[in-house]
């Protein structure tokens, strides 16, 4: 379970997020919504220690974890997959999994072989330069750098952006996966109204800093309304 | 720290002959060249020490330090005055000097590492305080003459004892020779062997881009100080050996002037080869000898050309673009076969 409490963060003297108080449930796929700006991405640096959090609370499974460094909050089970990919274009394949396993707690240093088998595409590339991969072979590596660390957390920033149709089913199908299969608890920051209909469980809009209001995921199948919350 | 598990990539059987040929070249160097050039070759070694500690921070972690004299004189002052001021036995104080010099650079490593990297100074930011603390000690050892010698320097540093038939004694200079060599060639290996498993990768991964690499579970901060203290003590290591030596140190082993060669060695051997650094310092040294016996003056204009060939024809380091060619030579030959 991953708990913000309250949490106001910014650059410098510039607040960007504000008093955002949000629960994700451990099974659930939390949806952030949001319009270019409003803070989506500075609220999960806030909850992966990147930005620390100029007031409030962040709870992981119930601990404390606001004054952590990043490093502590990552072996604490909790993955990032940052915008835009954020893979190491000069390392191999697997070597941009390899130092993904930093974060298990068995200290494992080899490659799980259930993390492979989710990703054929990734074991025909192992020696192939991150770099020299399509973006949506990219972000699936990048999804395949999260789970090496065996995490029970998983925060997504916009995994979607720039990324063909048929590759957006495929993640869509790799976070239910996550979420049935292996019990990850999953924070997703998108904007693809598919990705978000076909694996939120629950979904907040986020406006100007702060949440404006909760959808349903009926309420999500509507174009109308998902348009209205979001000021379109 | 975690432990870090070690799982290295095999090198092309190619590079083993290399490194070998290289190493027996090192070795019986005094035989064939003379004891004179020999005793150049060794005091380059010593100063290409620098360059090595320097690769390991710059070539690895990206981060540049114009600082890095500083450390080598530390490890040289700190054996000279350790050896010299302090009445010690000879033949006991030049070990203490040794390990009292490298410690010294590494606890002003380790405070000056600390509030830098924790505080968040990196890249640019970085290289321009470790500039000032390359001007700073040099003015410590001009301003501080009662312990320095100012700008006479220090003499009569006593060379290192060893045990030998007839009691402790001083090596001779081929078997100080060979001793340092070693010393080189055992410090560049194993920063080598280090830098190719997995730790090597973390590094990597900190140079490409730090946030993902602690969104990752690496607490970067940690990594780069003790980059930047092992890189220090590389460096003092040389110095300290240089103390003793050549018997004196001098303000020209600190400070900017020798910082600022040290990167041109480095950006002239390859950046992040480790070895190449090495091979750079100890030919440009050489041949530093041999254009100023010409003329002094001509050897800055050499540097600068060096310099300038550096940048524009070997940007990824002579070393590189060597095997580049050699590898080249090597496919080409396979399909003539």
């Amino acid at each position: 379970m991953l708990e913000a409490r309250e949490i106001s963060a910014g650059y410098g003297i510039v607040p960007v997020i504000r008093n955002i108080s949000l629960t994700v449930d451990n099974g659930d796929i939390l949806v952030l919504l949001g319009r270019n700006g409003v803070g989506k991405t500075t609220l999960l640096k806030s909850l992966i220690g990147l930005l620390k959090p100029s007031s409030g609370k962040i709870l992981i499974d119930g601990l404390d974890v606001t004054e952590w460094a990043p490093s502590r909050i990552a072996k604490a089970g909790v993955a990032y997959v940052p915008q835009g990919r954020g893979i190491f274009p000069k390392l191999t394949v697997e070597e941009n999994l390899r130092v993904g396993l930093r974060g298990r707690k068995d200290r494992s240093s080899t490659i799980p072989d259930d993390v492979l088998a989710m990703f054929p595409i990734l074991k025909e590339r192992m020696n192939q330069l991150g770099g020299t991969l399509s973006g949506g072979q990219q972000q699936i590596l990048a999804l395949a750098r999260a789970l090496c660390s065996d995490p029970s957390h998983l925060l997504l920033d916009e995994p979607s952006e720039g990324i063909q149709p048929s590759i957006i089913r495929q993640i869509s199908e790799l976070l239910q996966t996550f979420s049935h299969e292996l019990d990850l608890t999953i924070l997703l920051v998108e904007q693809n109204l598919e990705l978000v209909r076909t694996t939120a469980t629950r979904c907040f809009v986020m406006e100007k800093g702060c949440l404006s209001r909760e959808l349903t995921t009926d309420e999500l199948e509507d174009d109308q309304k998902v348009f209205e919350a979001l000021a379109l | 720290m975690g432990r870090i598990s070690i799982s290295h990539t095999p090198l092309p059987k190619m590079s083993y002959l290399v490194i070998l040929l290289v190493i027996a070249f090192v070795y019986s160097a005094p035989l064939i060249v003379g004891t004179y050039s020999a005793s150049l070759l060794r005091d380059a070694m010593l100063f290409s020490m620098i360059a090595l500690g320097l690769d390991y921070l710059w070539g690895k972690t990206g981060t540049l330090s114009f600082g890095h004299a500083t450390f080598f004189g530390a490890g040289a002052y700190g054996a000279a005055i350790v050896s010299t001021k302090l009445g010690l036995d000879p033949t006991l104080g030049s070990w203490l000097g040794l390990i009292s010099g490298v410690s010294i650079a590494m606890l002003i490593a380790l405070v000056v590492g600390y509030f830098l990297i924790f505080g968040g100074v990196r890249g640019s930011y970085f290289t321009i305080v470790t500039l000032a603390l390359a001007v700073i000690s040099e003015h410590v050892i001009v301003g501080w003459s009662d312990i320095t010698g100012g700008d006479a320097g220090l003499l009569g540093i006593p060379p290192l004892f060893f045990p030998t038939l007839s009691g402790l004694a001083p090596l001779s200079p081929v078997v100080l020779y060979w001793f340092i060599a070693s010393v080189v060639c055992l410090t560049a290996l194993s920063l080598w062997w280090v830098c190719s498993g997995r730790y090597g990768l973390i590094l990597k991964t900190i140079e490409d881009n730090e946030e993902r690499a602690q969104a990752l579970g690496h607490n970067t901060s940690q990594h780069l100080l003790t980059v930047f203290v092992g890189s220090s003590a590389v460096a003092a290591l040389g110095g300290a050996l240089y103390a003793s030596t050549v018997g004196f140190v001098a303000k020209d082993i600190v400070g900017l002037i020798l910082s600022t060669q040290v990167i041109i060695w480095v950006a002239i051997g390859g950046r992040g080869t480790l070895i190449g650094p090495v091979i750079a310092a100890i030919f440009v040294i050489w041949f530093e000898q041999r254009i100023s016996s010409i003329n002094v003056q001509l050897w800055p204009l050499f540097m600068g050309f060096l310099f300038i060939l550096a940048v524009f024809v070997f940007p990824n380091g002579v070393l590189r673009t060597l095997v580049g060619i050699l590898r080249k030579l090597g496919q080409r030959l396979e399909h003539r076969v």
